[in-house]
């Protein structure tokens, strides 16, 4: 029993990361008609700017959130500005490929950039398992959660109760209507970019203390917020946190009862059955196209 | 109307003539080395076809073609081992790849674009584990090696410049059936399907039995193009047949063109050269590499082979201002 709980833990605190990197990918694909292929790399940024701002400037934790938080941002606006920006009318398989293209290069740069060594990130609590009510849990898991949450609870109540997050949200439901009221919605779009980015960026600070940071964490984890999304259906806010939380629980139970070896296979098997039942994602009521 | 025709067609058979003869000198130019770039050239050429018949005329995505790339060259490298003669294991191992295709894709298929896009990456990724860890099968990381040199009946084809000839030759053969394929019904239903799928679906064509067959040649070819990789160097490797492998292969069919048949070879030969011309760049080679890809989707939508197509309509638009 105390292991089943200790696993659940374990398996929502990584939930928490990919459920961060799987909005993201909502966002962008409800927003901006964007499958993002370098989405996964902004996790790898916010790791690396992290660890530059924390532990090599050795500022202080809450400032290098910020700064990596920023520092995303900005990045985000830039990169949407060069080379997503000039494809949005073109098909959407372009604007997937440009960002195989992006993906590579960020994944190179990162790669040069640490020189392929993995870096370790100083947890945030400690690390050693505290014993509350019998059952042992590590403190820096609550750290993740919490924050994790945190962010989560934050964007939601920015999408509902700010005017710009109003503004995201009608560019999502129909920009050709939101332009007519008046809503830039080029600027929305890349503030979109921006914000799942940011959000990326913060998934890979959370992660960064739970394994070491490497150059190519991006992809895996990219991959993964990715599979999160569609098990809620692309698109689908709530959808993408339980993705995520729900591929975390899995990942840990397959791990400690199937076969630690096997594990992303039996996962990704899963997203072939799921797709093949729902192709539209497991919150998504599959309809009728209509001419 | 017929003499501007005949002079297109004309210029096509040119064209082709043109880099059959490049293709055939070709490996008398160069160091032995390179003629194994081009050899692998002339490999992906025959995998990407096979992408750009199933992504161009469906208008779906595969992200998973390294992954059948990689059945293929296993379940060719273990029947050659096995004794059989190179040609039967070539059609094997496609045949083999076919049969994985259509057990992928018999799910797989039921979902549309991305989604399909992300299965398919799964698929690969999972396979890529797979092909580490199936140590008994597959001689696990380490890969499996001692693959003997293909051979049709008294000819060997053991040095460079031979296996190149065969490699070429297979993948003319595979371009000039694949072209065929899709001026028969079977293409032009494909690109009705891709165009609009319900009003195809509407003319009695069954959308999904044809994207179901478009996704098992696409394997064939991935197969028979991993059964020629692994008679290359002989000894193939579980990196080769990566997620990144996967995401080359499809760069190169959007960079080839995916609306025409000759896409996957253009794709494959400007990638090759862009790989040979950068290999002193080391890592930056990466970078440049996918500048490169979002330079040419912005500026190339339709592929290089839309490039004459463009200069057509650039010096009309000269052309037109000149006569203002």
């Amino acid at each position: 029993m105390e292991t089943i709980i200790q696993q659940i833990f374990f398996g929502i605190t990584v939930g928490a990361t990919y459920s961060l990197v799987a909005l993201g990918f909502s966002m962008q694909f409800r927003a901006m008609n964007l499958l993002n292929f370098a989405h996964g790399e902004s996790f790898t940024m916010g790791a690396f700017i992290g660890l530059l701002c924390h532990v090599f400037l050795g500022l202080p934790l809450l400032l290098s959130w910020v700064v990596t938080m920023a520092a995303c941002g900005i990045i985000g606006i830039i990169i949407e500005f060069v080379a997503i920006r000039p494809l949005y009318k073109a098909p959407p398989l372009n604007l997937f490929i440009c960002s195989i293209g992006l993906a590579m290069i960020l994944r190179q740069v990162w790669n040069i950039l640490s020189g392929a060594v993995a870096y370790k990130f100083p947890p945030t609590l400690s690390e050693t398992p505290v014993s509350i009510v019998g059952i042992s849990i590590v403190p820096e898991q609550i750290w993740v959660i919490g924050m994790a949450v945190l962010l989560m609870f934050g964007f939601e109540q920015f999408l509902k109760k700010t005017r710009t997050g109003k503004a995201m949200r009608a560019v999502a439901q129909d920009p050709y209507t939101a332009s007519l009221m008046g809503i830039s919605v080029l600027r929305m779009k890349s503030l979109v970019y921006a914000v799942s980015t940011m959000l990326g960026g913060a998934a890979g600070i959370l992660f960064a203390p739970l394994a070491y940071v490497t150059f190519d964490m991006g992809l895996w984890n990219g991959i993964k917020g990715f599979i999160c999304a569609i098990f809620g259906g692309i698109g689908s806010i709530p959808g993408a946190i339980l993705g995520g939380f729900v591929l975390g629980l899995i990942e840990q139970f397959n791990s400690s009862y199937i076969s630690s070896l096997y594990k992303d296979v039996i996962s990704f098997s899963i997203l072939i059955i799921v797709i093949a039942l729902r192709p539209k994602g497991l919150l998504i009521r599959p309809g009728r196209e209509k001419v | 109307m017929i003499d501007e025709r005949s002079s297109r067609l004309n210029w096509k058979l040119y064209t082709i003539m043109g880099v059959c003869l490049i293709l055939a000198v070709l490996p008398w130019t160069i160091n032995p080395f390179r003629i194994r770039v081009f050899t692998l050239g002339g490999i992906y050429a025959i995998a990407t076809t096979g992408l750009t018949l199933f992504m161009g005329f469906t208008g779906q995505i595969s992200i998973g073609q390294a992954a059948f790339f990689g059945i293929g060259a296993y379940a060719s490298a273990i029947l050659s081992k096995a004794g059989l003669p190179f040609v039967l294991s070539l059609f094997a191992s496609g045949l083999i790849t076919a049969l994985c295709g259509v057990v992928i894709g018999f799910p797989c298929l039921r979902a549309r674009i991305f989604y399909l896009a992300m299965a398919t990456l799964a698929f690969g990724l999972s396979m890529t584990i797979i092909f580490k860890n199936w140590t008994s099968l597959t001689g696990g990381v380490s890969g499996t090696g001692g693959i003997p040199a293909a051979a049709i009946g008294p000819f060997l084809f053991d040095g460079f410049i031979s296996y190149y000839y065969l490699v070429w030759v297979i993948t003319g053969i595979v371009l000039f059936l694949s072209h065929r394929l899709t001026r028969s019904y079977f293409g032009l239903a494909l690109r009705a399907i891709g165009d609009n799928e319900i009003a195809a679906e509407s003319l009695g064509v069954k959308a999904y039995m044809f994207r179901l067959i478009s996704f098992l040649i696409c394997s064939f070819l991935a197969g028979i193009a991993g059964s020629l990789y692994a008679h290359l160097d002989r000894v193939i490797a579980p990196e080769n047949f990566t997620a990144e492998e996967s995401i080359i292969f499809l760069s190169m069919a959007v960079i080839g063109g995916l609306k025409s048949i000759y896409g996957g070879l253009v794709g494959a030969i400007v990638f090759t050269l862009i790989g040979e011309q950068l290999r002193a760049l080391e890592r930056a080679q990466v970078i440049v590499v996918g500048g490169l890809l979002i330079f040419l989707v912005i500026f190339l939508p339709k592929g290089i082979v839309s490039f004459p197509e463009k200069l057509e309509k650039m010096r009309r638009r000269l052309r037109g201002k000149a006569s203002l």
